[in-house]
């Protein structure tokens, strides 16, 4: 069964889907703790909270994909306004207040929401152009999960061009690398920060978005998905654009074929993948300059 | 301060001298998960026993019944905690609620160490009539093996004779299947594969769904609860799956508060269940008409095992006239109650402490653009099969 | 000793309930202790501690209940399980740093709930009951009433305390503290900086195990949620709030959250919301925890940064 071309295309296809949509959070919490040295737990947050924006804007406007224009700009200013009225205050405080500082966003968004919305699951409903199936070896796979996979790479071939041919990326780049020498430059490092901070919660409420129609749309949908993103940011290399990527295709893929091959062990088998590479690679796969030993 | 008016609070709570009972109003206590993604069941089920408790005028031979819920977030340790609250601090005369089986598992022996009765409104692990089974506990909503144990025979007779398993990896699914393969395989069905998805991570039934397909089966049994019932039945569809491998479930994928995320990926599904809304008996029309007035909204399984799990109690002290001060005397009463109720008929199994109940088997259809249950057969009377209780008489 | 006084006046005066409150305080107290030793004190942060908790209840389940081992044998056992496991880990986890050394942690925790979860001996998710306390009726001590069980809790939260107040000022301990402040110097002297951040998490995992034998005996209960990496947030959260770093900060928040958690539903229905809100508010303003508030100068160190060099 499993050289069977139709179940395995279907199954890579699974793993990409889940790769995409882990990278689009993964990378801006990776930038945002190279960058920033901040460990930004909420960042699953601003992926529940555009998700849960999603819902509204299909319910109330009726279309998808004015969703999908507005809520990532949604989940960017709300990722903005956090950063600018809270956790920029402690950045400076060290990992362990960061940490107490955003599973108190983490609590009071969880609530927020259920105060909102109410306690029941949400749904957003595929948009009618891609809710059919599209032909792979005979057998049916969703269209929208191909979209999902569409929309991953114009991202990371968008960023990888930001990275690496623009200014504000090569400041970027830099700041990761040493952010020290960056500021005795001259550039506003604080506007480079909200900046960054901006476009990694634009990413995740992109990932809400897009994630929505599949997912769901629940209150504690941020915890269910935040440890994933850690050990994809963890494995790939804080920092690290390619690290990000790799990251998020190992783990995409692991997962996927983990729970078809291993079911016995699919609970424990990232945490075990994530552990190995640790053991043999303590700095991730591929971490930038300055995490590297 | 808040915590020193709790703490003087409790004091004061706690050293009240017993005045005589028959002043005092009767509690019942209810543990409920009432934060987190199970908030709304939980109301849903309160709701149904504020109805039971209307329907007794809110009091008992002139004492009024009064109802404590605690928020036991599911989790066994919680659930612990607050019953001794409930138990030790309110003085509960009955305990009721609970949804999670490790919840009832943990609070056992300490409801009978302190020999409180509890009626469970929704815990289905077998265990708990089986061998954890307590003359002080009982159960009125369902056990796993009670739900399904007569889904495969019946599935055999309309053609299906291969059936793939799917469900989230915890108890409550994997009883579920378990039953579920021993009566279809002993009614000569063939089950073709299973697998069960990590509970509580990634949501994404992908991999799954493709692995149940290859395995080419008739029907796909899928066992689902909450935010992953919508997620699977969604996924589902989109898999274009529906005509060459339908879906047959039991409770829990496809109740009242989920189907509208779920839309039209509802429909068409064979269900086998304790209750659907649309009985049309005199009992649960009349039900549906009180829960209907007061909630504006369906009352579903949940609402209506709530609803049985207050009656059961206030049947029982209704036939003590009031009387709390026996606590054995209650439970005794409680096994001998027995009515005709929305579900249909219900009593109590001296064997094991469990409710004995019509299942019904159903199917969902889309009508006028909403979807609702057919009832295609029932099974009367069907007793918990659950095994290994073994209980003093 | 403040503390220790004001513990006692709590327990004369509270009610069945109450007790259950101060056992479970007391209990969490040790918990987040063995967390600050580690985390504080050697300035590794792990949060993965829920495992070794995990370990020591249900090992002690396993020695006492399952084979049936006299309870005092099995206590000792279950700490030196727990000890084990440390050391085992701690061989390989040890060397990491920061960010990794907790991600790794928060694996390793993960690791035994899924194991918990699945495996029938232990009843997997339903968690298993019928944990009985230890007999201590030769003493004249019931410990199943709750005032003698919490008195008994208190008790031995006060021992740890005592023995953690006696290590810190031991020569070991002190270095330990160098090592957190400065490890590449401790390191150019010649300390072998491996072994003591393996005693130290030796001992922490130790505790954490001890803190796992009482959980069982006083829920008389275990299931996988007690290794769940909510709990090892919570108990991290609580050595923040408390004051990480001193001893005294993880009894303090241990009492702060757990009154909160279980009293803060009875009165208000979004009680996740107002303990955000608590969070926050301290992280703002009280980022070294209430003993940082009240002493004004910091305990044996602020937040550990990550090892990244610069």
């Amino acid at each position: 069964m499993l050289l069977d071309p139709a179940f395995l295309a279907a199954q890579l296809l699974n793993s990409l889907q889940l790769a995409m949509l882990l990278f689009l959070l993964a990378i801006g919490l990776s930038v945002i703790f190279g960058l920033m040295n901040f460990l930004n737990l909420a960042h699953g947050t601003i992926y529940m909270l555009s998700a849960f924006i999603a819902y509204s804007v299909t319910q109330h406007l009726g279309s998808f994909w004015l969703a999908l224009a507005l809520a990532p700009l949604a989940g960017a200013a709300i990722g903005l306004a956090l950063f600018v009225v809270l956790l920029r205050r402690v950045e400076a405080s060290g990992h362990l207040v960061q940490v107490l500082v955003t599973v108190g966003v983490i609590y009071v968004g969880m609530d927020a929401v259920r105060m909102i919305y109410g306690d029941l699951p949400n749904d957003v409903p595929l948009p009618a152009v891609l809710s059919g199936t599209v032909d792979v070896f005979g057998l049916g796979y969703p269209a929208y999960r191909f979209f999902i996979i569409g929309i991953g790479l114009a991202v990371q071939l968008a960023l990888y061009f930001a990275l690496e041919r623009t200014r504000l990326g090569a400041v970027v780049r830099a700041g990761v690398d040493d952010r020290a020498t960056v500021e005795t430059l001259g550039i506003d490092i604080g506007r480079v920060f909200r900046l960054v901070f901006a476009i990694g919660a634009y990413l995740a409420g992109l990932a809400g978005v897009i994630s929505a129609p599949v997912f769901g749309v629940y209150p504690g949908m941020d915890v269910m998905i935040i440890v994933l993103v850690l050990i994809v940011v963890v494995v790939g290399g804080l920092g690290s654009f390619h690290g990000a990527i790799l990251g998020s295709l190992l783990i995409g893929f692991a997962d996927t074929f983990g729970k078809i091959l291993l079911p016995n062990f699919a609970m424990m088998l990232i945490y075990c993948v994530m552990a190995a590479v640790l053991v043999i690679r303590p700095e991730g796969l591929i971490p930038s300059r300055r995490f590297r030993a | 301060m808040k915590m020193l008016r709790t703490v003087l609070g409790l004091i004061a709570a706690g050293s009240l001298a017993p005045a005589a009972w028959a002043q005092q109003p009767i509690k019942i206590g209810v543990l409920m998960p009432t934060s987190g993604v199970l908030a709304a069941l939980a109301t849903e089920q309160i709701n149904g026993m504020n109805i039971a408790l209307e329907e007794f005028g809110g009091a008992i031979a002139g004492r009024k019944v009064e109802m404590i819920v605690e928020d036991d977030e599911a989790k066994p340790n919680v659930g612990l905690t607050k019953a001794r609250k409930l138990i030790l601090s309110d003085r509960v005369d009955v305990l009721t609620g609970i949804v999670g089986s490790d919840v009832a598992l943990a609070v056992r022996p300490f409801a009978e160490a302190n020999r409180v009765p509890v009626v469970i409104a929704n815990a289905g692990a077998n265990a708990l009539t089986g061998e954890n089974c307590s003359p002080w506990m009982f159960r009125v909503s369902f056990s796993h093996a009670q739900l399904v144990s007569n889904f495969g025979a019946w599935l055999v007779k309309r053609g299906i004779r291969r059936v793939y398993a799917l469900g989230a990896d915890f108890v409550s699914p994997r009883e579920m299947v378990e039953a579920f393969r021993k009566g279809f395989v002993a009614a000569g069905g063939t089950m073709v594969g299973e697998a069960f998805a990590p509970y509580g991570t990634t949501k994404d039934y992908g991999p799954y769904l493709s692995q149940a397909r290859a395995a080419n089966p008739d029907a796909i049994f899928a066992v689902f609860y909450g935010a992953e019932a919508i997620l699977f039945v969604k996924q589902y569809q989109s898999f274009g799956m529906r005509d060459k491998h339908r879906l047959v479930t039991t409770m829990g994928l496809t109740p009242q508060m989920l189907r509208k995320a779920q839309g039209d990926a509802a429909a068409g599904i064979l269900e086998s269940l304790n209750y659907v809304p649309e009985l049309d008996t005199p009992a649960n029309k009349a039900f549906q008409a009180v829960y209907l007035k007061k909630y504006s909204a369906l009352g579903a399984e949940f609402a209506v095992m709530g609803y049985d799990a207050m009656r059961f109690i206030l049947e029982a002290l209704k036939s003590l006239n009031g009387r709390t001060d026996d606590k054995a005397a209650i439970a005794a009463a409680i096994r001998k109650v027995s009515y005709e109720g929305p579900r249909g008929p219900m009593s109590i199994d001296p064997r094991n402490n469990a409710l004995t109940q019509n299942i019904y088997m159903t199917e969902t259809v889309n009508q006028g653009g909403q979807v609702v249950f057919r009832v295609l057969d029932t099974v009367p009377r069907v007793a918990d099969p659950s095994e290994g209780c073994r209980m003093a008489r | 000793m403040g503390l220790f006084a004001a513990a006692v006046v709590w327990h004369a005066f509270s009610t069945p309930f109450g007790h259950t409150l101060i056992a479970e305080t007391a209990i969490f107290a040790v918990f987040a202790m063995s967390l600050d030793l580690l985390g504080g004190y050697a300035g590794m942060v792990s949060f993965g501690h829920a495992g070794f908790l995990g370990v020591g209840a249900y090992a002690f389940t396993y020695f006492a209940v399952i084979l049936g081992w006299p309870p005092y044998a099995a206590f000792a056992l279950a700490i030196a399980l727990g000890a084990a496991t440390a050391a085992i880990v701690g061989l390989f986890v040890v060397r990491m740093a920061g960010v990794f050394f907790i991600m790794v942690t928060l694996s390793i925790s993960m690791m035994f709930h899924a194991w918990a979860f699945r495996n029938p001996t232990f009843k997997g998710a339903n968690g298993m009951g019928g944990i009985a306390r230890l007999d201590l009726s030769a003493l004249g001590l019931d410990t199943n009433n709750p005032a003698v069980f919490s008195a008994l809790a208190i008790a031995v939260c006060a021992l740890v305390w005592a023995g953690m107040e006696f290590l810190v000022a031991t020569p070991f301990g002190r270095t330990l503290s160098a090592i957190r402040q400065n490890q590449s110097r401790m390191r150019a002297l010649g300390c072998p900086v491996f072994r003591y951040h393996l005693a130290a998490f030796v001992l922490s995992g130790a505790l954490a195990a001890l803190a796992g034998v009482l959980t069982a005996q006083h829920t008389m209960f275990i299931s996988p949620e007690m290794a769940n990496w909510l709990v090892s947030g919570d108990v991290l959260i609580a050595v923040i709030i408390g004051g990480i770093g001193t001893l005294v900060g993880p009894v303090l928040g241990s009492a702060i959250l757990v009154v909160l958690r279980d009293t803060l539903s009875s009165f208000v229905h979004y009680w996740y919301f107002c303990l955000g809100l608590v969070f926050i508010f301290f992280a703002l303003f009280a980022p070294r925890g209430i003993c940082g508030l009240l002493l004004g100068a910091p305990g044996a160190g602020g937040a550990p940064k990550s090892a990244a060099k610069r």
